[in-house]
């Protein structure tokens, strides 16, 4: 669960701050754009975190001559400024394993022409389902303590089939989340127009409101200190 | 402008009715859940009738098997112990509950450290009793300490925050597994402590939670109820001034204090605990059960007519 955690986190904090600046008068870059349904790693890069992606690409890719270089130094641009990517998240073994990893799959895509071309249909879908898994392992090695931690999950994965333990609340409260996460997100990519918070009738837009802040009242995570991301 | 006020009359309007609605809502289910500590909680309000009620957190709950005191001292027995309860507060928010319908005769609290010592955030657990909100004056009186009063009077739907998730998997799914008389049977843990471990005594004593121990005794004198300290054995090493603010406490009141920990009782016997402060299985709460229903005996038998 833990990269819808991290997104909704992330996702989450970054859209009260456009909110609020947005109050103030002010509009704010979009930080997230529905990352999960990237179709490769590179266009994973494009809509997740835009903030720091784009301040590494100016400050650390294009500084180190971007892709106006040849096809073996452009690999390496690409791998150092994830490499840097990973370490700026903290001095850990897991965050440099975890940029390197981006790096290489980025180099990976590079190589082999992935991304270039836009998919559709079949072919698309199947893109994004390995870019969705190659991003979740790579969420192993950004979440776990250590690498020797990060290497037990891994093993985990092939070795242990057991049932997960059932845990009947976090069941429901995941589960109740989940859906208002993919209805937004699914809403919101393929355009559906049945997004009650941008209904033509008044009445549906506040009940919808309404509703929303009662969920928050009974549902939410009120105390402090809850943001993963506040630790970088 | 006309129109803005208008929307933001109609949001808190709108938010106000779903609040009581959903408040109305959410103590129905609270009331019918079947959810880990929820009907324990339910039984101790209302319907509690025991002679004796052990109260406590996990310690409490999976230490004491109330068939067993029962069959020794000849009296009705409830195990009250909640899981996770924490401390002082939580037993006291719970003792105001049980007092407003029912005294027992005896009241044994399971206490620990964490009763007496500063913690970091020691009102974590109230939040298990919000939903009684505004039943009891004296229990309510903790959240205004908890800093969580007006939030709960202005909002009915927000009493049931924290435990929204689990009181509606307990109507879906029974996870309630109290059994005998609120005794929940330790889950049989494979692997038990294997160093005995040194804990220094603490000195960092939270005075407002000393205060709330001599809270609780007094209410249960104003009610005519006997209480019992107890500590259950844990398997870790103490001196023996670690329960001394308990103790005086104890000692000032006229309270029997019951101290398994201090003695070391089962340190030879690292077995019978799944952790240092849980005993690991129904047959080690059975065997302690018959140890502690013995000494209760012995005190109550000191006290003449306690239990006829």
């Amino acid at each position: 669960m833990f990269p819808f955690q991290i997104y909704g986190d992330f996702a989450g904090y970054s859209l009260i701050a456009i909110g609020i600046a947005k109050v103030l008068g002010f509009r704010l870059m979009e930080n997230f754009h529905r990352p999960y349904f990237a179709a490769s790693v590179g266009e994973f890069w494009h809509r997740w975190h835009i903030s720091l992606s784009t301040w590494f690409k100016d400050y650390v890719y294009i500084p180190l001559g971007g892709n106006r270089v040849g096809k073996l130094r452009n690999y390496f641009n690409l791998f150092v400024t994830f490499v840097v990517s990973g370490i700026w998240h903290g001095a850990n073994w897991t965050f440099l394993c975890w940029g390197s990893l981006h790096g290489l799959l980025l180099c990976v895509e590079k190589a082999l022409g992935i991304g270039k071309t836009k998919y559709s249909g079949f072919r698309k879908f199947c893109h994004w389902i390995i870019t969705f898994i190659l991003v979740c392992f790579a969420w192993i090695l950004f979440r776990a303590n250590n690498l020797h931690d990060a290497l037990t999950v891994i093993i985990g994965i092939f070795t242990d089939f057991e049932a997960p333990h059932k845990e009947y609340a976090n069941f429901i409260g995941i589960s109740l989340a989940m859906i208002i996460l993919a209805y937004k997100e699914l809403s919101d990519e393929f355009n559906w127009q049945i997004n009650p918070a941008e209904s033509k009738s008044w009445f549906v837009r506040h009940m919808y409101m309404i509703l929303m802040i009662a969920y928050i009242i009974l549902f939410g995570v009120l105390g402090g200190d809850q943001f993963i991301y506040f630790q970088f | 402008m006309k129109k803005f006020i208008i929307s933001i009359a109609f949001i808190l309007i709108g938010v106000y009715v779903v609040d009581r609605l959903g408040g109305e809502a959410m103590w129905w289910v609270n009331q019918h859940t079947h959810d880990v500590s929820g009907p324990k909680i339910k039984y101790l309000a209302n319907d509690v009738d025991e002679d004796i009620v052990m109260m406590g957190t996990s310690r409490c709950n999976c230490h004491y098997v109330p068939s067993i005191i029962s069959d020794t001292l000849g009296v009705s027995v409830y195990n009250g112990g909640i899981d996770a309860s924490d401390n002082i507060y939580a037993h006291y928010i719970m003792l105001n509950h049980i007092m407003a319908h029912h005294a027992p005769k005896v009241i044994c609290l399971e206490v620990m450290t964490s009763d007496f010592v500063k913690e970091k955030d020691p009102f974590t657990t109230v939040t298990f009793f919000a939903p009684y909100f505004g039943r009891n004056a004296q229990a309510d009186s903790v959240f205004r300490l908890a800093g969580s009063y007006y939030q709960y009077k202005v909002s009915h739907l927000y009493r049931y925050n924290s435990k929204s998730f689990s009181n509606i998997a307990g109507l879906l799914v029974n996870r309630h597994l109290g059994g005998d008389h609120g005794y929940i049977p330790p889950t049989k843990n494979p692997h038990f402590p294997d160093t005995l471990l040194y804990r220094d005594t603490p000195h960092n004593v939270d005075n407002l939670k000393t205060e709330y121990v001599q809270k609780f005794v007094d209410l249960c004198y104003k009610n005519g109820t006997k209480v019992v300290f107890v500590v259950s054995p844990c398997y870790s090493k103490i001196d023996t001034d670690f329960y001394d603010v308990l103790k005086e406490i104890a000692r000032k009141n006229n309270i029997p204090f019951l101290d398994y920990h201090t003695p070391g009782l089962y340190h030879d016997h690292p077995e019978y605990f799944k952790d240092p402060s849980h005993l690991r299985a129904d047959e080690d709460a059975r065997r302690y059960s018959s140890v502690f229903a013995h000494d209760l005996k012995q005190i109550l038998k000191q006290e003449s007519n306690m239990l006829e």
